[in-house]
């Protein structure tokens, strides 16, 4: 009563409501903001769950109880959030063992509700944009493999680039890419017609393959020549060669869904740079307070942030793209390897 | 009544085979592929001869430092990797050495064919090993002046060679996880190889670069406790991988050379077909022994590079390659051909193709 009385009763009333309003106002921007990342971790074995509107763990998903014999790598995340598709495999390619696979996780509740057979060390996965299908790189027996998610069944396997590894679908669903680090090219296949069109030699070691959000346009990192390959999906050709140096080391490739920019890992320098895909010129350098070692990289949704798995630390760098600098280093688990952010699914 | 074909020339057979696989959609295009090189020397095309001789000579004296680091009787499998400097090593720098000192060459021949008996017997002289690694030293000197083994880009060559070739640091940790345990040793040595080298070239490094070699050399050397193979090795056969090829990459801004040839393969595939192209004249004029080490400087970087490249995308030419090479070199069983001037020219007509196909 005592607190009543000291308030006058409109005005208690009007910032009453200002507060709720406030704090409303604030849940609707958190809910907006709002995505989750998620960080294989390779010699852990497991998957960082981190939140992007506090930038904390929130979670972590145990992949097996025995890390440094299976290993989580590549990741692709279903367009409604609610399922990661993650790369699970022994260390070893020439085996070919029952650790094998990709793996369908629930997020809302951590459980594997699906498992695809993927001998031959699959070491990336790609999701159809429609969510149907998925296709994955098999890095021991140089093979792409796609699957109806439904189902279970595997739709088709092709002969691809030897070690291969990148995998990505075009926005309209139709074209597979799939980059292979022994031959140095990316292997073309028909998702409609399931058919290998071409391969394409690309930058020395190829790495990983991200479609432009327009899909005329496909950008592959080489690690070892320090480039982007930029192919035009209308002919399946290289078109450009952007140059990051040759001590940048490139791995994963972030395309931002609102700009022109694409973001690249540099595992070499520890950098991550800044390519505008307008004139496929290096347009920033962002090196200082990174983590060391990146490979994994991702964009949220709305462009705003970027996040980095940094392999030799072990943490995730987390970039606000307006002042394109690092704002904050978070601890993942050991061996970040790659990244991808989900949209938060219904449930959570 | 059947007409009878007139012979081909090569020329016309590679305007067919590359209209075929024009057709195919294989060909590529050159314009986009072309990629800068940073730094200043390539040794491994400038110099593609004398970094395959230097690593022959250095592939040596890592067999001879199992002998000396690993107790009498080898183990059968360890044995077969010391009989490979007679084998594949020596030849890389044999021919040159006897036309620089005939008398060293076959003293040195004579050394490391005893090491090589005494290994397969399960015997160890210490005197052998020591007087074969004193012909070793002289030899070096024959065919290598003081300013090229003092220079930053041989010795940064012949790191990554160490580091990455066949039976370097990493290639050797990978096979002894995956199927033959005692390359192991050859990684070992080859490690402790590079780690005296690394002496020589850290004063060209900043205090960043020493930092950073460092770092991956103990990562290395954790991987190499020891000479034999530990009791426990890791389950990753590619766990040398990662700290050797960032090593490598490391050591190529210390020397500032460009360590990697596969960069431009285009360009790799028309400077191996222009090597072998010496090489046939070699062989032509009865030059077996040296024409050889040109057949050893082609066939690595073509098989660490192009080899399979080539047999995704024209199968029928890297066999045709491949198959001589390993003829020219002694490898894979592969009978030396009755006239290998011959068949070297047709390693050139296959890399001439190749270089058409990757659009060089």
């Amino acid at each position: 009563m005592k607190h009543h009385d000291a308030l006058p009763a409109r005005p208690h009333r009007a910032l009453l409501a200002l507060l709720i309003s406030l704090v409303l106002l604030g849940a609707t921007a958190q809910a907006e903001d709002a995505y989750r990342l998620y960080v294989a971790n390779e010699f852990s074995a497991d998957i960082t769950v981190i939140d992007t509107a506090t930038d904390e763990v929130i979670d972590t998903i145990t992949i097996s109880g025995r890390p440094g014999e299976v290993r989580p790598r590549g990741m692709a995340v279903s367009p409604d959030g609610a399922t990661i598709y993650i790369s699970v495999s022994d260390f070893n390619p020439v085996l070919e063992t029952p650790e094998d696979k990709i793996i369908a996780v629930d997020v809302r509740t951590n459980e594997v509700i699906g498992e695809f057979r993927a001998g031959g060390n699959p070491e990336r996965v790609a999701v159809s944009p429609d969510g149907t299908q998925i296709w994955a790189a098999l890095e021991a027996i140089a093979q792409g493999a796609g699957y109806d998610v439904t189902t279970g069944e595997q739709l088709a396997s092709f002969r691809v680039g030897v070690e291969a590894e990148g995998v990505a679908v075009s926005p309209d669903g139709r074209w597979v890419y799939i980059t292979a680090e022994a031959t140095h090219t990316v292997t073309v296949i028909d998702a409609q017609e399931l058919a290998v069109v071409t391969h394409v030699l690309v930058g020395n070691r190829p790495r990983v393959v991200e479609f432009s959000n327009d899909g005329a346009f496909a950008y592959v990192t080489a690690e070892i020549g320090g480039t982007i390959s930029v192919i035009d999906t209308s002919t399946h050709k290289v078109v450009e060669t952007i140059n990051l140096g040759l001590d940048s080391r490139p791995v994963e490739v972030a395309v931002d869904p609102t700009s022109s920019l694409i973001y690249v890992a540099g595992g070499g320098t520890s950098a991550v740079y800044v390519v505008d895909t307008a004139s496929n010129e290096v347009v920033n350098v962002i090196r200082e307070q990174m983590g060391r070692r990146p490979w994994g990289i991702a964009i949220t949704p709305d462009g705003k942030k970027v996040y980095t798995a940094n392999g030799l630390s072990d943490s995730v760098s987390v970039i606000d793209t307006a002042c394109g600098c690092v704002v904050a280093n978070v601890s993942a688990g050991r061996g970040a390897h790659s990244a991808e952010i989900g949209v938060i699914p219904d449930g959570l | 009544m059947a007409s009878e074909r007139s012979p081909r020339s090569p020329m016309t057979r590679l305007a067919g085979r590359l209209l075929h696989l024009a057709a195919a959609g294989v060909l590529l295009l050159p314009a986009a592929l072309a990629q800068p090189s940073e730094y200043d020397a390539e040794p491994f095309f400038d110099e593609a001869l004398r970094q395959s001789r230097a690593y022959g000579l250095e592939m040596t004296r890592v067999r001879l430092a199992l002998v000396a680091a690993i107790d009498a009787p080898l183990h059968e499998d360890l044995v077969e990797q010391v009989e490979k400097m007679t084998e594949r090593d020596a030849p890389r720098y044999l021919g040159s050495l006897r036309a620089a000192d005939p008398e060293l060459a076959a003293e040195l021949e004579a050394a490391l064919e005893l090491v090589a008996e005494q290994a397969e017997d399960g015997e160890y002289d210490p005197a052998t090993v020591s007087r074969a690694r004193q012909l070793l030293d002289r030899a070096e000197a024959a065919l290598f002046d003081d300013a090229t083994r003092a220079s930053p880009d041989y010795i940064a060559a012949l790191m990554a060679d160490l580091i990455l070739a066949d039976d370097g640091v990493a290639e050797a940790y990978e096979d002894a996880v995956e199927e033959e345990l005692w390359e192991y040793s050859n990684g070992w040595a080859a490690l402790g190889r590079t780690q005296e080298y690394w002496a020589e070239l850290r004063l060209f490094a900043t205090a960043q670069q020493k930092a950073d070699v460092e770092e991956m050399l103990e990562q290395l050397a954790a991987l190499y406790p020891s000479p034999t193979p530990p009791a426990e090795m890791s389950a990753n056969p590619e766990e040398a991988e990662a700290p050797a090829q960032r090593l490598v990459g490391l050591l190529e801004e210390v020397s500032g050379a460009s360590l990697y040839s596969g960069r431009d393969l285009p360009r790799l595939a028309g400077h191996l077909a222009e090597l072998t192209s010496e090489a046939c004249e070699l062989y032509a004029a009865g030059e077996t022994e040296v024409a050889g080490e040109y057949a050893a400087a082609v066939r690595d970087p073509y098989r660490k590079s192009l080899r399979r490249l080539l047999d995704l995308l024209a199968p029928e030419v890297h066999a045709e390659i491949s198959v001589r090479l390993d003829a020219l070199t002694g490898r894979e069983d592969e009978p030396f051909p009755a006239d290998p001037a011959a068949t070297c020219r047709e390693i050139v007509e296959g890399l001439q193709q190749g270089q058409a196909i990757l659009g060089g």
